[in-house]
């Protein structure tokens, strides 16, 4: 009987530590620890994919807030913080203007990181070549983030390099808005002379046309409108047509956007957080082709909803700049160049054909047949109508200044407040907030 | 105790040829003293011969075969005191009846301290409140840890909705933790289980009850340990306070059946007042007017404004309808009153049955005792299609082996249904729309089906409510416990224990709800969690003289594993097919994690005298948890206690029965609340099919478990015949290196990084007064009083850096953890005069200064905020703290009236000075946008009405009178009416007759009424569940509802 329970009483502890002994030794599963990633050609590509992946999270809500502080578009649902944005009383808590802001800086990391890390990956077959599309890639889509941001906040801190350490060291100032278009005209010609006149219609991918057009629109913000002109004329001299998407977002149901769902009716699949306005109906010819896509009624029950994302399982792509984008930043430049209204008719009148109107007439031997601002007006108009809800009428109705008119507002509330996120957490921003917040 | 008892029995057995020579007898009836009624079951026994006999159903025990000589005896009954007396036997039968005492309050029962101990109430040297399992039955509730709400000082309990099965909050001496959990440990009969939610179909804010698995008749005891001394035995996972939960065991003897049935009906009565359809249209249009037309002048009568409105509009080829999207308005306009209202309150809430059925066997012999029980618990919740269903079964076996060994296991299984409705912060829940949704939208078309048309960006709540959001948890928590004699005073315990929960969520939105247009939405989740726990533990046991020592030491290992799969579908051909496969679209997706804690733990209790206490204990967790710089952490503890009663000088003061002073100190921790949050991590996407890698978390190698230091002193007294029992507490908890998922400037690319950094400190004050009013014969009266008070501030964060968090929540140093930040208001602006006077007064102060800087886009009828800080500007800088969700006391008060079989108890429970945020009112509270709103409004600013308080209808709201404010915060203070109950329990005269061993009949009402000045839907409110910084928040949570509920208990 002794024996019995000492035997017993052996065997357990000897099982139980065994089973117990390294029991503190986890490993996460669906996470890769940071310190492996930029080691191999493999992690490069993945980290550069993980970059498309946060552009694609953040460009729906970028679209819909600038659509919907424009006056195209109004707020009809139930989100306060989206009825601030349409009727500019943001506070500085506002949630839509922190997560644009968060996202942002979240893609700005990511191509900071790349962008730092991946030159020096030492891996056999890596080539220096690969190495510089990547990073080319990466600097296009770091551009885009900060003209986001500096288009609805003004001056911005701009960060360059990864996060290396969460102390003192991250809290940056406010950088000056030319500062700002700066880095991202650097950013923006590096990727284009690394890239060359590379890419084609339809790219979901950052190519050298895409590199090359988004100078073209930098270049019409700073007001080097011939740099405007010179930079579209390289994409549209390089197989790029008129219809043509020069870089797009692919989406799909399993990797789908809101905007749809924003968009359409209570029970047909949507919340109908946002809608069009009346003004924004009314701008349309009876015989414009884009009512149909900017537009839609789908339970046909008189109520107009915006229609240019229609799939409402996401699926609809995203455009992040376009051929006909172009045309119009040129037609804006030789405005603004005084280059004549036939040159700049010369970039509007395709477009409106091509939408079923009638071609603007343009008697050659007749000079000012318009004035400046009645050719300003259809170049807004048909920005309007040819880029509704791809990211530009907030901008564009700031960008020539009648933001202020158009809303009856200060000219303060033309800029978005710094998050008070970032207010609370960043003492380099202490008493730098946006005048009026 | 009781096992004691049986090994001398068993002793008794192998020496029984010892007893051939005996021949005197002990035999008597045991009663209790004052009452006089027998009691059944009582144990008595003759320590000398090693003997022990219960009493028969006539309260009658004889032990025969006594040799001559005198003998100690002793008669133990639970829940009276122990009877000891000398017995001289001789040759003959003596007789000896015994009379025995209420032992009222359990003053020498034992306390469980866990790690398999209990030590006598009297010896109990740290804070420990003990819950027994009369305090317990008088509630009904689905889980344990609902059963405690009001029970023990210093726990703060909060339903955070009444959703059947729905989330609970728990705090242990308030809040010790930001970004950890605040939740205390639960331990199950030795097995630390997990008490998390687990759902992974998001329903609003509210998650399940973990514990709701355990079926809470199996109860025999709650202890929760509060201070130091009592948790620091749990090491990392002591800061929040422990609850030990002990289910009962059988005893030897003649099986006992337990049988019982309860049935309930539940309603809601607290409907928030809304306006119908008449007055919701003029305020549309009061609002649309204000807007456009209105210039300080030309306010006319309602149809002047309806028809100047009309044409204005009418100017943009818009219609008052058009423009607001409610299409009511066009057609009831000119005369609103003709306008159908549907009450949508009416249309979700109605009545909820409640039944409950358990049966209990216990029983055995002297080497062999079970209890087993089974369990079967339905609730139909007061909104439709909400519910929670519950089986268990449980099996707790004792064996003893041999001399040496013996062996025991407790095993439960239990399935559970909780029928789940979308609440909350859900534009889909179904409050919100019964809420918020337009009056003048029909609930149903005219051929049955949902209306859907009308509602503006809402949904229509009843079509709502069928949504199913099935969650069926199955849970097997079980343990063994192998105990091996070594020596006389040393013993082994090997534990192995096992909690596996598999949660099965399912959630089906019919195509003809919002959320499920247009052709139905469904997702599938199946997640299953795994804890094994192995324990090797030695126990010693050493009494000499007026020495007693005590001490366990334990090796403990104890690893949890999760995985879940989740997929969804969309796009269905009927509704009737709800499962994925039907679905055109399908995605998936499947998330494993895991973590391990490897602990040394020891405790040793010396007694000298019955005088001096000491109770010392360690414990060292190493966690997987813990970044790779900080390994493991040690947690001591020592507390002492004086027993004064007990010293001479005390001897002859009657009315002091006893007298305790207790004293600790101690560290216990509070280890990081998720898996791996100390790594730098990348985790996969996809990017048109292509994968990719995107950092997720920043890492921290530094991270370690949040470090409480607590210091403990008590009392504990018993007066005038034990019928006064006190025990006070105080308390101080400093915790530091508080984990923080702290804010860091987005522009770093993280919005947050896992860190220790930062302190909280907690300060109360606990009392638990017990007393006996009034005792005769045929009658008792007592009472039961907890109060506790908790002073909560956050005493330093990251570079002192405040945060927002939930609505209105911030956290700052130098206040509490549920602190409301938000603008003061003053009313509200009731004339242009008033406005101009005061911005004439600030400028001549401030000169330069516009109006709009000094009082923002403000007219007449808008809230008045204040200028805070003084600088004439009003902006984001004038808000300040407003308010706070911290309660200055909870508590409970009991009382019990018995006459003869009839027994009264009444059970309120309280919580004074915390203030709610009521988010809900910037929607309801918006007067004419998007939404239906209260009947408050009806009093809303006109220029017809301008002595209110009430803002006016605007639709623009250019001065934002709903942003964030102390408008919406309000007391939150209630008293309620928990529980009352009337009982009756038959009489042993009575039960003879109709061949029962016991019978009890009751009602009993729940939450029968609430004290309480709050104007929105339930006082008791907790939108964002489980969060510890956003407190106090109402946002359409599903309420408390009234129950009452008729039972019987049958003893067979």
């Amino acid at each position: 009987m002794n024996y019995i329970y000492k035997i017993l009483t052996t065997l357990t502890l000897a099982a139980f530590v065994v089973v117990g002994c390294d029991v503190t030794d986890q490993e996460p599963k669906q996470s890769v620890d940071s310190g492996t990633v930029f080691t191999t050609e493999n992690g490069a590509n993945v980290a550069l994919i993980g970059a498309y992946d946060a552009y694609q999270d953040v460009l729906p809500d970028d679209y819909v807030f600038t659509e919907l502080a424009g006056d195209l578009a109004a707020h009809t649902g139930s989100f306060p913080s989206w009825g601030s944005v349409d009727q500019h009383n943001m506070l500085p808590t506002n949630a839509e203007g922190r997560d644009l802001w968060i996202f942002y800086y979240d893609l700005i990391n990511i191509t900071n990181n790349v962008i730092a890390q991946v030159p020096d990956i030492d891996q056999e077959g890596f080539t220096d070549a690969e190495k510089a599309q990547i990073v080319a890639e990466a600097k296009i889509l770091r551009g885009l983030s900060y003209h986001s941001l500096v288009r609805f906040f003004g001056a911005v801190p701009m960060p360059l390099t990864a996060t290396r350490a969460l102390d003192e060291s991250v809290f940056l100032p406010r950088t000056a808005v030319a500062d700002v278009y700066a880095q991202i005209a650097t950013d923006w010609s590096d990727a284009a002379s690394t890239l060359g006149a590379t890419g084609s219609a339809g790219a979901i991918r950052g190519t050298g046309l895409t590199a090359s057009a988004l100078l073209s629109r930098a270049s019409l913000y700073l007001g080097n409108y011939q740099d405007a002109i010179d930079f579209a004329d390289d994409v549209l001299g390089a197989g790029i047509a008129l219809g043509d998407v020069i870089f797009q977002l692919p989406y799909s149901s399993e990797d789908f956007n809101n905007l749809s769902f924003f968009a359409r009716p209570n029970g047909s699949g949507g919340r109908y957080e946002y809608g069009p306005t009346v003004d924004y109906i009314n701008l349309f010819d009876p015989a414009d082709t884009r009512f149909d896509v900017n537009l839609m009624d789908v339970n046909a029950d008189g109520t107009l909803e915006l229609g240019k994302y229609r799939l409402i399982d996401g699926d609809d792509n995203v455009p992040v700049i376009t051929a006909a984008e172009l045309h119009l930043i040129k037609a804006e430049a030789n405005l603004e160049l005084g280059n004549g209204e036939t040159t700049v008719i010369a970039d509007i009148n395709p477009i409106r054909t091509a939408a079923g109107l009638a071609p603007l007439p343009d008697d050659p031997n007749t000079a000012n047949e318009y004035t400046d601002q009645e050719l300003l007006n259809e170049i807004l108009l048909q920005r309007a109508l040819e880029l509704a809800q791809e990211g530009h009428r907030w901008h564009d109705l700031n960008r020539v200044g009648i933001a202020t008119t158009t809303f009856g507002i200060p000219a303060n509330m033309t800029l978005w407040p710094i998050p008070q996120r970032d207010m609370d957490t960043n003492p380099a921003l202490e008493g730098n907030q946006n005048p009026g917040y | 105790m009781v096992k004691k008892l049986l090994t001398s029995y068993l002793l008794f057995l192998i020496a029984a040829p010892l007893g051939l020579f005996a021949q005197g007898s002990l035999s008597g009836v045991v009663t209790d003293e004052t009452t006089g009624e027998t009691l059944i079951g009582a144990y008595v026994s003759v320590q000398e011969a090693e003997r022990v006999v219960s009493t028969n159903a006539n309260g009658r025990y004889e032990i025969t075969n006594l040799a001559a000589g005198t003998y100690d005896v002793q008669v133990t009954y639970v829940g009276y005191k122990k009877f000891t007396t000398e017995v001289t036997v001789g040759n003959s039968n003596v007789t000896l009846d015994v009379e025995l005492k209420p032992d009222y309050f359990g003053l020498e029962e034992v306390v469980v301290t866990g790690y398999g101990s209990s030590i006598d109430r009297a010896n109990v040297t740290s804070s420990i409140t003990k819950v027994g399992a009369e305090d317990l039955d008088v509630v009904t509730a689905s889980s344990p840890n609902a059963l405690l709400q009001g029970k023990a000082a210093g726990v703060n309990i909060v339903q955070n909705s009444g959703t059947p099965g729905g989330g609970i909050m728990v705090r242990v001496r308030g809040s010790t933790s930001i970004s950890g959990s605040n939740d205390p440990l639960y331990v199950i009969d030795g097995v630390p289980v997990n008490d998390d939610s687990n759902a992974a179909i998001g329903v609003g804010n509210q998650g399940l009850n973990g514990l709701s698995t355990l079926n809470p008749n199996d109860i025999e005891s709650i202890e929760v340990l509060k201070d130091a001394s009592a948790t620091a035995i749990y090491g990392a996972r002591g800061a929040n306070g422990v609850i030990l939960v002990t289910t009962k065991s059988g005893s030897a003897g003649k099986t006992q059946i337990n049988v019982g049935y309860t049935h309930g009906v539940k309603s809601f009565s607290n409907e928030i007042d809304m306006m119908d359809s008449g007055e919701f249209i003029e305020m549309y249009v009061d609002g649309v007017f204000a807007d456009f037309l209105y210039d300080g002048s030309n306010w006319g009568d309602y149809n002047s404004r309806y028809t100047d409105l009309q044409g204005f509009l009418g100017g943009f080829g818009l219609t008052p309808g058009s423009y607001t999207g409610i299409s009511a308005i066009d057609t009831y306009g000119s005369d609103p009153s003709q306008a159908p209202t549907t009450d949508w309150q009416d249309e979700v809430f109605g009545t909820g049955i409640t039944d409950e059925f358990t049966m209990s066997a216990q029983g055995g012999d002297v080497t062999t005792q079970y209890y087993m029980s089974g369990n079967y618990f339905n609730e139909d919740g007061i909104m439709e299609n909400a519910g929670f269903q519950r089986l268990s079964g449980r099996l707790n076996l004792d064996h003893i082996i041999n001399e040496r060994m013996d062996i025991s296991t407790r095993v439960n299984y239990s399935r559970s249904v909780t029928e789940r409705l979308e609440n909350d912060n859900n534009i889909y829940g179904v409050l919100t729309n019964a809420i918020l949704s337009y009056p003048t939208a029909p609930a149903f078309n005219d051929d049955g089906t949902y209306n859907t048309s009308g509602l503006g960006a809402f949904s229509n709540p009843v079509a709502q409510t069928e949504v199913k959001n099935d969650a069926v948890r199955t849970r097997f928590v079980g343990n063994i416990d192998f105990n091996v004699d070594l020596l006389e005073t040393l013993s082994a315990t090997f534990r192995a224990g096992f909690d596996r929960q598999d949660l099965k969520e399912d959630q089906y939105a019919p195509s003809f709800t919002n959320q499920g247009s247009p052709a139905g939405d469904a997702t599938s989740s199946v997640g299953i969690d795994e804890t094994w726990l192995t324990e090797v533990q030695l126990n010693y046991n050493q009494d000499f003289d007026v020495h007693n020592i005590n001490a366990v030491g334990v090796l403990s290992y104890q690893e949890t594993n999760f995985e879940r799969t989740v997929s969804t579908g969309t796009t269905f051909p009927v509704d009737e097919l709800q499962t994925i496969n039907s679905a055109a679209t399908t995605t998936g997706g499947a998330f494993t994690t895991s973590s391990g804690l490897e602990s040394y733990l020891g405790r040793v209790n010396y007694g000298y005298d019955n005088r001096y206490l000491v109770t010392l204990t360690g414990r060292v967790d190493a966690s997987s948890r813990f970044g790779g710089n900080e390994e493991s952490g040690f947690f001591p503890s020592a507390s002492v206690a004086w027993r004064l009663s007990n010293e001479s000088f005390m001897e002859g003061m009657d009315v002091v029965n006893d007298l305790k002073l207790r004293l600790s100190y101690g560290i216990t921790g509070n280890q990081p609340g998720g898996n791996f949050t100390h790594q730098g991590l990348y985790g996969g996407v996809s990017y048109t099919g292509v994968a990719g890698l995107r950092p997720t978390q920043f890492p921290n190698p530094d991270l370690k478990w949040e470090e409480t230091t607590q210091m403990n002193a008590g009392v504990d007294v018993a007066l005038f015949d034990e019928r006064v029992v006190v025990t006070v507490d105080a308390y101080m908890k400093e915790t530091d290196d508080l984990i923080l998922a702290r804010p860091v400037p987005a522009s770093t690319g993280f919005t947050s990084f896992q860190s220790n950094i930062g302190s909280i400190e907690n300060k109360g004050l606990e009392l638990t007064l017990t007393t006996v009013n009034v005792q005769t014969k045929d009658f008792l009266w007592s009472s039961s009083l907890n109060i506790a008070t908790n002073a909560n501030e956050v005493t330093s964060l990251y570079l002192d850096q405040p945060f927002a968090s939930g609505f209105a929540n911030r956290v700052a140093v130098g206040q509490e953890l549920g602190v409301f930040y938000a603008y003061e208001s003053d009313g509200i602006w009731n004339t242009q005069d008033e406005i101009d006077e005061y911005v004439s007064s600030v400028q001549g102060e401030f000169a330069g200064l516009t109006a709009g800087q000094i009082v923002g886009a403000a007219v007449p009828g808008d809230v008045r905020f204040v200028d805070v800080n003084g600088d004439g500007i009003l902006n984001s800088e004038d808000q300040d703290y407003v308010g706070s969700a911290q309660p200055d006391f909870t508590g409970g008060f009991t009382n019990t009236l018995k006459f003869k079989g009839f027994e009264l108890n009444a059970f309120f429970q309280f919580s004074i000075g915390n203030d709610i945020y009521n988010n809900a009112q910037a929607f309801y509270g918006h007067y004419a946008y998007s939404y239906n709103s209260w009947a408050k409004g009806l009093d809303r600013w006109s220029p017809d009405n301008t002595d209110t308080n009430v803002p006016r209808a605007s639709w623009f709201d250019d001065n934002q009178n709903t942003r964030d404010s102390d408008f919406m915060i309000y007391d939150g203070s209630y008293i309620r009416l928990k529980s009352l109950t009337l009982a009756y329990n038959f009489n042993a005269e009575q039960l003879e007759a109709i061949g029962l061993r016991s019978l009890r009949l009751f009602a009993t009402g729940q939450n029968l009424f609430t004290i309480e000045d709050y104007p929105g839907l339930e006082v008791e409110t907790n939108t964002f569940d489980g969060s510890n910084i956003s407190l106090g928040t109402d946002f359409f949570s599903y309420p408390q509802a009234r129950s009452i509920a008729f039972g019987v208990n049958i003893g067979l």
